[in-house]
Order: C-alpha cells, then structure tokens, then sequence
C-alpha cells in the first residue's frame, strides 16, 4: 500500500524534463514538437526558439546532417527504429557535443498523424575514449604495417643468403677438384725424377752420355712445365685473395711478342710448328706488362700445345679503332666443342684438356688470362670449331700518341 | 565477364513485366532495397532491374577496385555493362543522389543505353565555387569524411542486431535486416570521398537524353538551387519541386514521387507518339 502511494507520488512531468537524457518528438516534416529541459539545456536553446521551429538536423554538424539523410532517415523510413546512432550536435554556444539517439516512430491515436519520438544520451566521455581506441588502433595498424615489409625485407635477405650458400657450395666443389687435377700434375714431373734418380743410383754405368743426355732434356722440359705450374698457382693464390692490381704503362707490344717466340721455338719445334707474325699497330697497348706478358704466353703456349705436327700459328696485332688494339693468336690445332668454348675461363670445372702431345695443364691458365685481359680493361673473345682450329682475340686500349721511330 | 558473374558480382534483381525497362540506382550510403515502396508501382508495366553498387548491400566486395572506383566513371561503366549484358531495352534509369550523375556519365559514354533518365535528389557538386552554390564548403565535406571514420566504429558492425529486432515491419526479411545501410568502412569512406569530392557540372551540357529532375524542399544534401542548376543545364529536362522534405522522398514520401515519376513518363509516352 505505501508504495502504491509513493509511486502516485511521481511528478511524470518532471521526469520528463528532468530525465538524464535528452528526449525530443518530431513530426512527419522533422519539426520538434516536444523536448525536455536536458536537451534544451545541452542544446543551450529555450523552448519557444525550438518547438515548431527547428528540426533536428538543424542542431547537427554538417557531416551529422550528411549522415542523417544519407543513413539515419532511410534506415528510420525503412524500419521504423534506430537504436545508437551516433551524432555530433552543436550547441547554441558552438559546443560539439557526441551523442548517442534512439528513434521510434509513433502513430497518434486517430491514426492519421506519425511522430517520431527520440532519445539523446551524450556520450563525451566514451567519445573520448573512442577517439583514443581510434589514435591506438591506427598506430598498431600502422606498426602492422611496418612489421610486415620488415619482414618481407628479412625474407628477401635469406633468400640471399640462401643464393650466395648455394654459390659458395658449388665454388668449394669446383676447388676440391682444382686442387686434385693440380696435385695430379705435380705429382707426375716427380715420378719422372724419381725414376731419373732411380737410374742414375742403380744403374748409372748402363746408359750411355748421349742417352743421359737426353733423359736429362726431356726431365728438364718437365720441370719446366711444373715450375710454370707452380707460377701460375702462386698469381692464382694471389688473384683470389684480389692482392693485384694492373699497373698499367706503355707497353711495346711487337718486343713482348718477339721474347715469347723466341723463348717457345724449341716447343714449337719439337712438333714441327711454323710460327708467322704481322704487326700493324700504330701505337703502343696501355697494359700492365708483366700480365700482358703472361697473357700472351699462355696463348702462345697452348696454341702450341693444341696444334699438331707441321701445325701454324699466327700472331696478329693491329689497330682496331682510334682506342683499341686487338692481338690475334691463331692455331689450325684441335679446336673445341662448344661446350668447353663456354667454360673456358672458368677455372678447373673440368679436368684440364691434354695437348696432341699428352702435354699437362690445370685449366688454370685461361682463368687467369680472363681475370687479367679484365683487370686491364679488355676483353677476351674466342672463335673455334673442333678439327679446324682456335682463334683468341684480346683487345686493349691503345696509347693516344703514335708509336716511337724506334 | 559472364551473366552469373555480372549477377553476382552487383546483386542484380530482375522482377516485373513490360517491354520497357525500370533501371533503379541506389545513392550513397544504402542499397537496393531503398526502392521497394516505389517499385511494385512500375512492375506492371515495366521490366524491373534492381541492383547494388559494388561495395555496397550485397555486391560482391571482392570486386572494389580502389582505382576504378577512385571517379563515378568507374560505376557509370558498370551500369553500361548491365545493360548491355542483360540486352535491356527502352530504359529508364532512375538514380538517387550520386546515382544521377552515374546515369549522367553512363549515358555520356554510350548514348544508346537509356531513353529516360530520372534524378531524385541530384547533386552535380556538393562545394561551393565562385557562384555556383552546391550547398557545402569544403570544410563542411572534410568533416563528414571525418565524421564517416568516427560513426563507423559504433555503426558498421553493431548495427545489424539493432535492425533485426524489428517487429514493425515482419515483411522485411532478415537478410535483408543484415544487409541493409551495412557497409564496409573502408569501402564507405572512399565512396564518401569519391561522391562528395565529384565535379559533373561541366557535363551537363553534353546529355541528350531527356531528364525528370525531382528535388525536395529543405534537402540538405541537394538543396533546390540545385536542382535549378542542373536543370537549367541539361538541354532537355523538367524539374518537379516534390512538397516531401528531406534527400530520399522515395522514402518519406513514396506516393508523391511515384506520381511525379508516372506522370512524366506518360506526358513522354505522349509525346513521343505524336512525334
């Protein structure tokens, strides 16, 4: 019975207006026909300046007033009920103020009228921190973002290291092979003199001088090739360690040329072989001398090797534009397969070709004359068909002043 | 790309008779089903084509492209496409909001496609420039961006179970209680941006097809100098100040806006036989 009388106790009116949220009715046109004291309060407006005067877009922002017809309106039409929008409303004193409206639509009770009855709760608090959930969820996308071209750039980076293992792998093969041909090589001039020495301690008075004489010939040839060998594996040894540099100067080409002949004509004619030379250059190569040297000697040499009996060679140097002079080393000898053409200057990937005397190499020299026709600034080309000869030609810078009389 | 796929890929619904045809274009920030108090007064006398912009009700989203969506041009080629996947004929393409100036751009492009257009509540610039009066500042359109950003974390996902809690209106199905206004904010955000940033005016004077213009009084978004404007610059238009208020009178007031539509049909209906 005593809260039956409480409850006939409650002033509905002052409910109404003194609600804690705001309450609004508008019309079938948007018009407010009825409002309570806390939403006029937070709109700052009397209710004679509202009622029948202004419609509830009015009081939103611009992109509150967008959102109203573009979203609110068709949803309120469609449905007859919204529930938690979110608008921003501006006050008479130009405060925004976040709030939150429910809609329903009511039909008057002669059924002829529809109002729409609202519900306007602020939310500026949980606006705020909507706007920090916003500020975060942002930097952790953005954070998100970093991550993952970080992480692609890792992926990239081990795809390179995973490249340069597979390099380094196949490089450590080609060596291990290397060093079983050059061993192979070595050991081959040994057991000769081993046997030599066997000869000459067992059986020294059976030999006559002549025959000493030429044992001695063919053990000296052989040291010789190994002493080259052992030459090349030191410029080998240094050129890997990248301890060279080309230093370049003029270089008379025709003398370098001439020395080599002269130093290679007892092999060249242990087989027979006729060697002719031109020299129409006009101007001296710009070269480091010690390297264009062993460069042409290498070429020489295994054009020697690699050509028969009564065999020719052919030694061409001459201007082939203002910059370049090109130095041809020809041979009528064996040639090569296309095959051995492509990995001629790569060191030792094979076993080393025997010349037509069985004459030995480790496929150490041709890598070493491309690295060094490169560190010079030239280049290397080949031409060369199996039984009809090889043709090497290495072009140079040429010196800018003409060549001296003498 | 395949009938299916075009289906699909923009949620087209095919309903009623007629040899003529009734294409209907949704505006920004809603779907297909804002049609549905003035469609079935058509569907007797004319074929009804229905469908949603890609990003937005049910299209497929897989299919936003941000590129080709960066300009109206993007949607207007897609109108085109429907129309000529679907062989329609004697088209009148009704476009709410942005989608006049789609139908505008697509009719620009291919003039064959349609034989009425008719505009609700069209805007050809939303800012203000020199003494063209588009209704916005450029400020007003940067805080509606804003406010699009700052609404969609309380509105895209939670909005759905607040619709479907409807017991007003039984006849709107669930699905469509899910779909409705739901767009992804992303999507919604450049759409926003697309439209609101759009300059057509300059294309006006190109379109040959005859025009229904039908503006609202105190429409916000489309105030009715407008309307004027357009109207003024399309060779052959009308321009009908609706008494409904507001941007969707297809909405508010959907008896008033289908009459609109009739009666400029039929007077072009006459017309054209006379001719």
């Amino acid at each position: 019975m005593n809260s039956h009388s409480e409850l006939d106790l409650i002033d509905y009116k002052a409910l109404y207006n003194e609600a804690s949220v705001g309450y609004f009715t508008a019309d079938a046109g948007g018009y407010i026909v009825n409002i309570n004291d806390t939403f006029l309060k937070l709109l700052g407006l009397s209710r004679e300046d509202v009622i029948h005067k202004v419609r509830f877009q009015n009081v939103l922002s611009i992109g509150g007033k967008m959102f109203y017809e573009t979203h609110y309106i068709p949803l309120l039409q469609m449905h007859g009920v919204v529930k938690e929008i979110n608008f921003e409303i501006v006050s008479a004193e130009k405060r925004r103020i976040p709030v939150l409206v429910n809609t329903k639509k009511s039909i008057s009770t002669d059924g002829k009228k529809t109002y729409w009855h609202s519900t306007v709760f602020e939310i500026s608090q949980r606006k705020n921190y909507e706007q920090e959930l916003i500020i975060s969820k942002k930097k952790a996308e953005e954070l998100s973002e970093k991550l993952s071209v970080l992480n692609e750039e890792l992926t990239k980076q081990s795809d390179i290291i995973k490249e340069q293992n597979t390099a380094l792998e196949k490089l450590n093969l080609v060596k291990d092979k290397f060093f079983i041909v050059v061993a192979h090589d070595l050991r081959n001039p040994l057991v000769q003199l081993h046997s030599f020495v066997h000869l000459i301690e067992k059986h020294l008075d059976k030999f006559t001088k002549e025959q000493m004489k030429a044992m001695g010939r063919d053990l000296k040839s052989s040291i010789n090739n190994t002493l080259g060998l052992a030459d090349n594996l030191i410029l080998w040894a240094k050129s890997q360690m990248k301890e060279f540099s080309a230093q370049k100067t003029h270089v008379n080409i025709q003398d370098i040329v001439m020395e080599l002949i002269l130093m290679n004509e007892d092999f060249a004619k242990s087989k027979s072989i006729n060697i002719s030379y031109t020299f129409d250059n006009m101007r001296d190569i710009v070269a480091d001398k010690d390297q264009l040297t062993f460069i042409l000697r290498n070429l020489l040499m295994n054009a020697i090797k690699f050509t028969p009996f009564n065999g020719l060679i052919k030694l061409d140097v001459f201007d082939e534009n203002q910059d370049t002079i090109a130095i041809k080393v020809s041979d009528n000898g064996v040639g090569m397969s296309e095959e051995l053409k492509d990995s001629l200057f790569k060191m030792a990937s094979k076993d080393s070709n025997q010349g037509t005397m069985g004459e030995k190499g480790s496929g150490m020299g041709l890598s070493l004359v491309y690295e060094f026709v490169a560190m010079n600034g030239g280049t290397i080309d080949v031409i060369s068909e199996e039984g009809k000869g090889t043709t090497f030609i290495v072009r140079l810078k040429s010196a800018e002043r003409h060549l001296s009389e003498n | 790309m395949t009938k299916e796929q075009l289906v699909r890929r923009n949620n087209i619904k095919i309903s009623g008779d007629g040899e003529k045809t009734m294409v209907f274009a949704h505006g920004f920030g809603c779907d297909q089903n804002m049609w549905r108090y003035l469609v079935p007064a058509f569907s007797d006398s004319y074929k009804i084509v229905l469908f949603d912009h890609v990003g937005s009700g049910n299209s497929d989203l897989s299919a936003y492209d941000f590129d080709k969506y960066d300009t109206l041009q993007g949607y207007a080629d897609d109108i085109i496409e429907i129309c000529q996947e679907l062989a329609l004929s004697n088209v009148t393409f009704v476009g709410h909001s942005v989608s006049a100036m789609i139908g505008v751009l697509a009719s620009l492009s291919n003039n064959d496609v349609f034989e009425n257009i008719v505009m609700v509540g069209p805007s050809a610039s939303y800012i203000n420039c020199d003494d063209y009066i588009g209704g916005f500042s450029r400020e007003d359109i940067d805080e509606l961006l804003g406010s699009m950003e700052s609404n969609y974390l309380g509105w895209s996902s939670a909005m759905a179970p607040a619709i479907m809690a409807n017991d007003e209106r039984p006849e709107l199905s669930e699905e469509l209680a899910n779909s409705f206004c739901r767009n992804d904010p992303k999507i919604a955000a450049h759409f926003a941006k697309v439209t609101f940033l759009s300059d057509h005016r300059h294309d006006l004077k190109n379109l040959k097809t005859k025009t229904l213009i039908i503006q609202c009084s105190e429409d916000v978004i489309a105030p009715t100098i407008v309307g004027e404007f357009i109207a003024e610059n399309i060779e052959s238009s009308e321009l009908v100040i609706a008494e409904a208020t507001g941007h969707c009178p297809h909405l508010s007031a959907p008896k008033e806006t289908i009459e609109i539509i009739k009666h400029y049909l039929n007077s072009a209906e006459v017309l054209h036989e006379f001719a």
